[in-house]
């Protein structure tokens, strides 16, 4: 455990004293009096032969053909029934935050896109909009529309490298095949309109980088003349199927006292019964303006999250279409200065991600690179509910539920 | 066994399965096929050449300010009349994450984002590049010469560090 | 001849049947589940990559042997040698022909299943050998199954059994050849048989021992090289020969409709290869499209769904044909 923020005084304390892991998972000393102790563990490693031999630990390393990224998850199991779990993080750890200290507003979109590798539009526009809050730029109408294309394209083929993974997890294997060639489809739209596959760099603060390419809204156009079959076909293939209804309905339940009080966000809220879209509920951008729908499932379970998804597939289809028709002229980039300075003070800019609600947070001391930027991750606060849900299912439940919640390692280690 | 349903949705998987046995396949054969890349797609940096075949680096060092990674490094001489002669423009090749930012923050166009993506190499020397070796710089035109918002040499402005 | 020549001989004409086999099913899979995911299979060695299987074999027969400290020594090495002798064993009872047969057993199902009841034993002894908790899941999931799928097997091959009249593969073969073939008259059976199949040979949607996405490699997570190499064949011979007994008991063996089948000759053993490689096609077809069971929704469906139907439905028949056999007053 290290100390973050640069004014942080240890007062001559050594960082020894805080209660850390060791390899083991074992606390490695008795907390001292008042720092909380974890619920799932139990066991203090003074004496290894005093465990009790029935249950044994398997460790869901990070290395692991279908943990999603870097996630150790220890369980603890009796048979096939999992008796508690506990999930280390921290394997992909950068120091995002601590590197946007050193960049200018203008450059912190790389990094931005690497938090969150599998939607990158998403919370750049986070960024972007903090950043225009605090130094209240106006962004030009086009501007706001041509990041709502590129985001809406990005959270689709975010989806489809969510569900593929989830069939592949649940032994499908041909879904992921069939939903990795919709996704080539939406990433050569995105290399057109932006330049690259995946670390796009296109949403700045004042306005997106680039121009709508004929190229790019040529083949964006051609793709959804047919999106709506398709989508129906990875309906038919995977979720229609009762061999997969069967793994996941029931499974992995999250109730809405749990999801209101673990802070969770976005789509495992939809599906928990909890009906807040912030596209819809706290618009930004064009979404004031557009008609779309917002699916509640009541539920809980694994099955209800699949349905909110398909549904968010189908309606970020129906926005594109509005958007495409509807892009006003003008410019797509505010003037700015070449270095950006931002006056003093603190900002905070959301979007309605991938996962769940992104939010950045800066605070700013007058110069031309920030003084701390933070990152909210929706799925940390997820992940923390998973301890709770993993126990009492067998290891395939552990497995289908952790992959139903689209963990993207980038976001919860930054 | 009174609610039991008949399992439609076994054959439905069954016949999309069917349909996408008999459909093209997605692969591209790499060495004997090729992807066309997209005009704005970003590999790695290159010199951007006028019609002369000439370069047109000035030696501002405005890119190797701007570029996050400190990947650019330009190792300039500068004579008595300021002429300023490039002994070595050198890019870690291997380290660059493309982003674009160098070549945007070039105000003469001298570099552009190349379309050459076949970029493994055997050796670790390869991976760093001289892309200007022993070569005068381009003095700027006068007319369009921006105003820096930064020093030229490397010098700092106020709490950039 | 001296009976012992023959012997030999057939055995090294069944172990090049089995490698021969083992190489054309592996063929196969590739290409076909790259084909049902959108991407070729191998393409590169030879014209249409039939020779990637010498560079394979080549890796695993030079890949080195290592294994950990802590295995149960004598389990480990056992293991593969339980898993592969029976499918090769098998071979013996399976009728290529009228003519090509190994030994024509008077009670050739049941020896044939005899043997293949032996293949969880070996799994369960790689499994516990390895000391590796993954491998240890896998094997108890497999010998679980295993245990659990073999009555509606049973059953379900017991019907083509009544049918015919006799055990024997060759018999229920020629039988089939004056009436219809049985998978009409027996539908469900070969329904039965056929999920019951896929289990027998731990393929999706019923691969709990080897679930990759769960349990790294099932139960042969410790095992490299040769070892390797004796349980992936096991398993493509499995195929191969729960196939051909689906074959013969239910689509008729070697015949074809119409034709009288004493004059096919030399197209018999080709007709029943052909008909052996479509069953190992639909099973592919069925591995790269399904999700996969659970353990426990695997035994209940195998307990409590296949089972029962399974039973009822040979009462059935047996009642049939019984009634049928009292009024002709002889065999069907």
């Amino acid at each position: 455990m290290e100390p973050v923020l640069k004014d942080f005084d240890l007062d001559g304390m050594s960082v020894d004293q805080f209660v850390g892991y060791d390899n083991q998972g074992w606390l490695s000393k008795e907390p001292p009096a008042g720092i909380p102790v974890p619920r799932n563990l139990r066991r203090i490693a003074d004496d290894p032969h005093k465990m009790s031999t029935e249950h044994f630990l398997l460790n869901v390393g990070p290395s692991h053909p279908s943990t999603h990224g870097a996630l150790r998850e220890i369980l603890e199991l009796n048979g096939e029934s999992v008796m508690s779990s506990e999930a280390h993080v921290g394997y992909l750890h950068r120091g995002i935050e601590k590197l946007c200290e050193s960049r200018q507003y203008t450059h912190l979109a790389p990094l931005m896109d690497r938090a969150d590798y599998a939607g990158g539009i998403l919370p750049e526009t986070a960024l972007a909009h903090a950043v225009e809050n605090l130094a209240e730029i106006e962004v030009p109408e086009r501007a706001h529309w041509l990041r709502a294309i590129a985001a809406e394209v990005n959270r689709i083929a975010s989806h489809f490298l969510w569900l593929g993974p989830l069939g592949l997890d649940s032994g499908a294997m041909g879904p992921f095949l069939y939903m990795v060639r919709d996704r080539e489809i939406l990433q050569e739209i995105l290399e057109s309109l932006t330049g690259q596959r995946i670390m796009f760099n296109y949403v700045r603060p004042g306005g997106v980088f680039g121009d709508m390419t004929p190229d790019a809204e040529a083949k964006l156009r051609k793709w959804l003349a047919e999106a709506d079959r398709r989508m129906d076909e990875h309906w038919d293939i995977l979720a229609a199927s009762e061999l997969f209804q069967q793994r996941v309905k029931g499974i992995g339940v999250v109730s809405k006292e749990m999801a209101l009080s673990m802070g969770a966000t976005g789509f495992v809220a939809r599906a928990s019964g909890i009906d807040w879209d912030l596209r819809r509920d706290r618009p930004y951008g064009p979404y004031s303006k557009l008609d779309f729908d917002v699916k509640i499932a009541q539920d809980g379970d694994i099955w209800s999250r699949v349905v909110v998804r398909y549904d968010e597939f189908r309606q970020s289809i129906r926005m594109l279409r509005q958007l495409l028709d509807g892009l006003p002229e003008g410019p797509f980039m505010a003037k700015l200065p070449r270095v950006l300075r931002v006056p003093k003070g603190e900002s905070y800019g959301y979007v309605e991600g991938c996962r769940g609600e992104i939010g950045i947070h800066i605070y700013s001391d007058g110069g031309t690179k920030p003084y701390r930027v933070r990152y909210r991750p929706p799925i940390l606060y997820h992940l923390a509910m998973a301890d709770t849900l993993l126990p009492g299912g067998m290891i395939a439940d552990a497995i289908v539920t952790l992959a139903s919640f689209d963990f993207c390692f980038g976001e919860v280690d930054r | 066994m009174a609610r039991w349903k008949f399992p439609v949705g076994i054959f439905k998987a069954m016949r999309i399965a069917w349909i996408n046995l008999w459909r093209k396949n997605i692969v591209i054969q790499y060495p004997h096929e090729h992807y066309e890349l997209p005009a704005r797609a970003r590999w790695s940096v290159e010199m951007t050449l006028d019609e002369n075949g000439h370069h047109k680096c000035t030696g501002c060092k405005i890119c190797e300010n701007t570029c996050a990674d400190y990947i650019i490094n330009i190792d300039l001489s500068v004579d008595e009349e300021r002429n300023k002669h490039i002994n070595h423009w050198l890019y870690q090749r291997g380290a660059c994450m493309m982003c674009g930012l160098c070549v945007e923050a070039c105000p003469f166009d001298a570099i552009h984002m190349g379309k050459n993506i076949e970029l493994a190499y055997f050796d670790k020397e390869d991976l760093t590049d001289d892309l200007l070796t022993d070569i005068d710089a381009v003095k700027p035109p006068r007319k369009e010469r921006p105003a820096p918002t930064m020093k030229a040499e490397g010098g700092t402005d106020g709490d950039d560090s | 001849m001296n009976p012992w020549a023959t012997g030999i001989i057939h055995t090294l004409l069944l172990i090049v049947i089995m490698l021969l086999n083992g190489s054309m099913i592996i063929y196969m899979l590739r290409k076909v589940l790259g084909h049902l995911h959108l991407r070729l299979g191998p393409t590169e060695l030879g014209p249409g990559g039939i020779l990637q299987l010498v560079p394979d074999i080549v890796k695993l027969l030079v890949k080195e042997d290592r294994h950990p400290g802590t295995t149960d020594r004598w389990l480990y090495i056992i293991a593969p040698v339980i898993v592969f002798v029976p499918a090769l064993m098998a071979y013996i009872a399976i009728p290529f022909s009228d003519k090509l047969i190994g030994f024509d057993v008077n009670l050739g199902v049941l020896m044939l299943f005899g043997f293949l009841t032996v293949i969880p034993l070996g799994i369960f002894a790689a499994g516990w050998g390895s000391h590796n908790k993954y491998a240890l899941i896998g094997a108890m999931r497999a010998v679980g199954g295993a245990i659990s799928y073999e009555i509606p097997l049973l059953l379900s091959a017991l019907i083509p059994i009544m049918l015919a009249g006799s055990f024997s593969l060759k018999a229920i073969t020629m039988a089939q050849t004056t009436s219809i073939w049985y998978w009409l008259p027996a539908f469900p059976a070969m329904v039965i048989f056929f999920i019951c199949s896929i289990m027998e040979t731990n393929q999706s949607p019923f691969d709990m021992s080897e679930a990759e996405s769960e349990l790294v490699s099932g139960f042969n997570t410790e095992y490299s090289a040769m070892r390797f190499g004796f349980m992936y064949l096991a398993e493509f011979s499995n195929n191969f020969i729960m196939a051909a007994i689906m074959v013969c008991l239910f689509f008729g063996g070697w015949s074809l409709p119409f034709i009288d089948p004493n004059s096919m000759g030399v197209f018999a053993p080709i007709v029943f290869i052909i008909k052996t490689y479509l069953v190992i096609f639909a099973f592919m077809f069925v591995r790269g499209t399904f999700s996969r069971y659970r353990v426990d929704q695997m035994l209940a469906f195998g307990w409590k769904k296949l089972m029962p139907i399974a039973l009822v439905y040979s009462v059935v028949v047996a009642f049939f044909v019984k009634l049928i056999s009292m009024k002709t007053g002889g065999g069907l």
